[in-house]
């Protein structure tokens, strides 16, 4: 009993995020097009508050073997979601030659410089040029798109590998000039009820 | 179009790397000049998305993946009650929150009671200095208690209490504590599984784990790069999550994509020097 207790308290202490600001939104889980499964929505479910032409990104991970379920949900019917998984990818360009070059003089069986009798100044028996190309490898993410709200009204997957997802929410620009609340369900696989339900190895 | 009053959270999308090798296999002769070119790779300055909520799974789930790997546990990677007393201003009352939560978790999971109750109670004890009683009072303990076969129930609670919690920070304007209880929590549950490996194999179940906690930490650097706009003392964490978040980029841009054991090492050094710090 004390078990499943604590789990809650920390479950609690684990689930704050930055949304404060829209506790009045916290529970439109009701607006769902979407039926809500026998999934844990709790601990990374956010919700918002959005005016009319507004976007906001809900930034999470999904685990690899755990199915997820996510929709979103809002009292504006027409809102428009969609998911995004960021692809990592190294970016090397050019930002800059620099060029020094090293000079050297033509010498006498002595080591001295030889200077040009008409001149005056010493032969040039080479030049050696280092050319320094200054590389800006610059670390972008890709987005690629793996949902629209245009194809369903929700998402379920079981992850084969970890991923982050962004959940991009749009309030349209005709929506209510007041905004609509929003709130982003994402639905793991019971964790608490699955906890012990695969054997410990 | 109307703007909402929210603290605009800023994402860092990509962190650049930076640094530098000489490449002199491509000099070449012109004329009696000697070409000799060389390489130096510098960073860029990262992007941000001014607006974004972050969300993390609980360190919970990382417990529950050891305990389900037959990984044992040890008293020794949780932090001393007695250390309770050494945390004083409000910084570091957060991220020891965030230090004991994970600790409390992790002791729940691996079913050692004596040691949850006294971690529940450092716990607490720091909650209330931070002005965090509103999720631990005893109306919501009594819901609990009275839900415990009810998972759905007991979820719903949680939320409510979580709704409390928050509603209770903003009024106390302290919701600049949540990055560091965030970043306590993880660093610990990181720290434990790191501690947890006694023999390293690559293709094991923590091993994976670990591997993905790479991109909780893009999470985590995101948040605190979003606060980090209104104070630059938090600049500091940013810079050590940066080193640390290079180690995995290595990780990722390796050829098997996997976690190898100098990886592994390099990943429990680091690890272990930030949560000594949060701890000290």
């Amino acid at each position: 009993m004390k078990k499943i207790y604590i789990l809650a308290i920390t479950a609690i202490l684990f689930s704050v995020s930055s949304q404060a600001q829209y506790l009045r939104c916290d529970k439109y889980s009701k607006y769902c097009d979407a039926e809500l499964l026998d999934f844990d929505y709790e601990s990374q479910s956010a919700f918002s508050h959005l005016y009319p032409g507004d976007t906001i990104p809900v930034k999470t991970v999904l685990y690899s073997s755990k199915e997820y379920h996510i929709t979103v949900c809002s009292e504006y019917p027409d809102i428009e979601w969609k998911i995004v998984t960021p692809v990592r990818k190294t970016l090397k360009t050019i930002q800059e030659i620099r060029r020094d070059t090293a000079v050297t003089y033509k010498t006498d069986e002595y080591g001295d410089e030889v200077v040009d009798e008409e001149t005056g100044e010493p032969i040039v028996e080479s030049r050696e040029v280092t050319v320094d190309t200054i590389w800006s490898n610059k670390r972008v993410v890709e987005e690629k798109l793996i949902f629209s709200s245009d194809d369903d009204v929700f998402w379920k997957e079981r992850v084969k590998r970890t991923k982050r997802v962004f959940i991009y929410v749009i309030l349209p620009e005709d929506a209510d000039p007041d905004g609509a609340c929003v709130a982003v369900m994402i639905g793991r696989n019971q964790l608490a009820r699955s906890r012990f339900k695969k054997s410990r190895r | 179009m109307k703007k909402i009053q929210i603290p605009l959270l800023l994402a860092l999308f990509g962190l650049s790397i930076f640094f530098a090798c000489n490449n002199t296999e491509d000099s070449s002769l012109i004329s009696d000049e000697v070409i000799e070119n060389s390489d130096t790779v510098i960073a860029e300055t990262p992007n941000y998305n001014p607006q974004a909520l972050f969300k993390l799974p609980s360190p919970v789930e990382l417990f529950i993946f050891m305990w389900e790997d037959g990984v044992d546990f040890d008293i020794e990677n949780i932090n001393a009650i007695e250390n309770t007393k050494k945390y004083i201003d409000t910084k570091k009352k957060a991220l020891n929150l965030g230090v004991y939560s994970a600790d409390l978790a992790y002791c729940t999971v691996y079913d050692r009671n004596q040691e949850t109750m006294n971690l529940f109670s450092a716990s607490k004890s720091i909650a209330e200095d931070l002005g965090l009683t509103e999720g631990f009072d005893k109306s919501i303990l009594t819901r609990i208690d009275k839900n415990l076969d009810n998972s759905d129930s007991l979820y719903q609670i949680t939320n409510d209490s979580y709704s409390k919690t928050l509603t209770f920070l903003q009024a106390q304007g302290q919701t600049k504590i949540l990055p560091y209880i965030i970043y306590g929590g993880w660093v610990e549950s990181v720290y434990i599984a790191t501690q947890s490996v006694k023999k390293y194999k690559e293709s094991s179940e923590i091993a994976l784990r670990i591997s993905d906690q790479g991109m909780l930490l893009d999470n985590i650097i995101d948040f605190f790069v979003s606060i980090s706009k209104k104070a630059d003392k938090e600049q500091a964490i940013i810079d050590q999550l940066t080193e640390l978040q290079k180690t995995y980029d290595k990780i990722y841009d390796s050829e098997k994509g996997t976690m190898s054991k100098e990886y592994f090492q390099e990943v429990k050094t680091q690890i272990a020097i930030l949560r000594n710090e949060i701890v000290k």
